[in-house]
């Protein structure tokens, strides 16, 4: 009579009590960790401050709680390939993602070759006098280049 | 003239925002002196009249202010404790338009909630997670992995942890007094803009410079 209460209890997720609590540890330590190295690396190459700088804004609690809410939301709609409900317009809100996620990644990559310093040690170089935001428009361009011919010339997946 | 000497202890900040187009030495500055006469009147001179009618940052040199301060009274000594180079940022005086200040956050807000979901989705992709999971299911049960596992439940759960962890917060509920790293990264962001003026300002390198 007691043995199949005893066999579920101790049983979680289909696995006995120690395989799960020994694959949950694992499972809490690395989201603990990668939560901290993904956004240690995010708030440290600055892409959120800038964003706040240009856009004069200082909300800055608010904009944490967002980003905390995306990393959350984002990690467990990827994980568990969650239908996120649409009702209507899904390809407009698809469209928002999608340009969001650009401005982002455009501040990121820019933030990241501004800080491995790649733009001053050419100018130093070959010494560039004039039109820096030539230069500057030249890398959106090709950025915008390089996306498109990836994108529509197959070169993904 | 007196032989008594009033010192006045002088701590300019680094930047000001001004809205008005006098700016006085209480605007941008700290003063002390013992003598409390001496103090109001320092504080009252005039440092700057702001004659452009637009958004400008003027760079100050902490000199000027010492000379107009000592030009005050013969008895006043200046000692200054603050910066030496200091920033003027002239504001033009406007409505607050909420409107527009909240649709910016708003973007602000879509940016950066989109941008974190994409940040964490492209790791788990790049590092393919999913199949780490699996290897590491199937080394501790030693049985094939069925869909999702207890792996990506407490992950999700780690992951929220770690990051509020992070931030120090979530919302309004604060885990303790230390500023969150968004603000310490704001605050050096704002000190390197200031360093970048002040330093553009005293710069006078002729030929290869960006212009």
């Amino acid at each position: 009579m007691g043995t199949p209460c005893i066999q579920a209890a101790s049983n979680i997720m289909g696995l006995p009590w120690w395989q799960a609590s020994v694959l949950g540890f694992i499972g809490l330590s690395a989201g603990g960790t990668i939560a901290a190295g993904v956004f240690a690396f995010l708030a440290i190459i600055g892409v959120f401050p800038r964003i706040m700088g240009r856009t004069g804004t200082k909300r800055i609690l608010l904009y944490e709680t967002f980003i905390i809410l995306g990393g959350i939301l984002g990690n467990v709609s990827d994980l568990y390939e969650l239908p996120i409900p649409i009702w209507f317009g899904g390809t407009f809100i698809l469209g928002i993602f999608g340009l969001s996620a650009g401005i982002f990644v455009g501040c990121l990559v820019m933030s990241l070759a501004e800080t491995l310093k790649a733009v001053p040690v050419l100018n130093r170089r070959i010494g560039l006098a004039v039109g820096l935001q030539y230069v500057i428009l030249s890398v959106a361009l090709g950025k915008l280049a390089g996306a498109l011919v990836y994108f529509y010339k197959g070169m993904c997946i | 003239m007196s032989s008594k000497t009033n010192t006045v202890y002088l701590n300019l900040s680094e930047i000001t925002e001004v809205h008005t187009k006098d700016v006085f030495v209480r605007d941008v500055a700290k003063l002390y002196c013992s003598d409390t006469n001496i103090q109001n009147k320092c504080e009252c001179v005039k440092l700057k009249h702001i004659t452009e009618d637009r958004c400008r940052r003027y760079v100050e040199n902490a000199l000027d202010v010492i000379e107009k301060l000592e030009a005050v009274d013969p008895s006043v000594s200046v000692n200054n404790v603050g910066k030496v180079e200091y920033i003027i940022d002239y504001q033009r005086p406007r409505k607050p338009r909420y409107f527009w200040q909240w649709t910016k956050t708003l973007f602000v807000c879509v940016v950066c909630f989109c941008g974190a979901a994409f940040a964490i989705m492209t790791f788990n992709n790049d590092a393919n997670v999913r199949d780490v999971f699996k290897e590491l299911y199937r080394l501790v049960t030693g049985s094939e992995a069925q869909g999702t596992t207890i792996l990506d439940l407490t992950y999700s759960i780690g992951l929220a942890l770690g990051i509020t962890v992070f931030f120090n917060h979530f919302a309004k509920w604060k885990l303790s007094t230390d500023p969150t790293p968004l603000e310490v990264e704001m605050r050096l962001y704002e000190d390197n803009i200031s360093k970048t003026l002040i330093q553009n300002d005293g710069r006078k390198e002729q030929g290869i410079d960006i212009q």
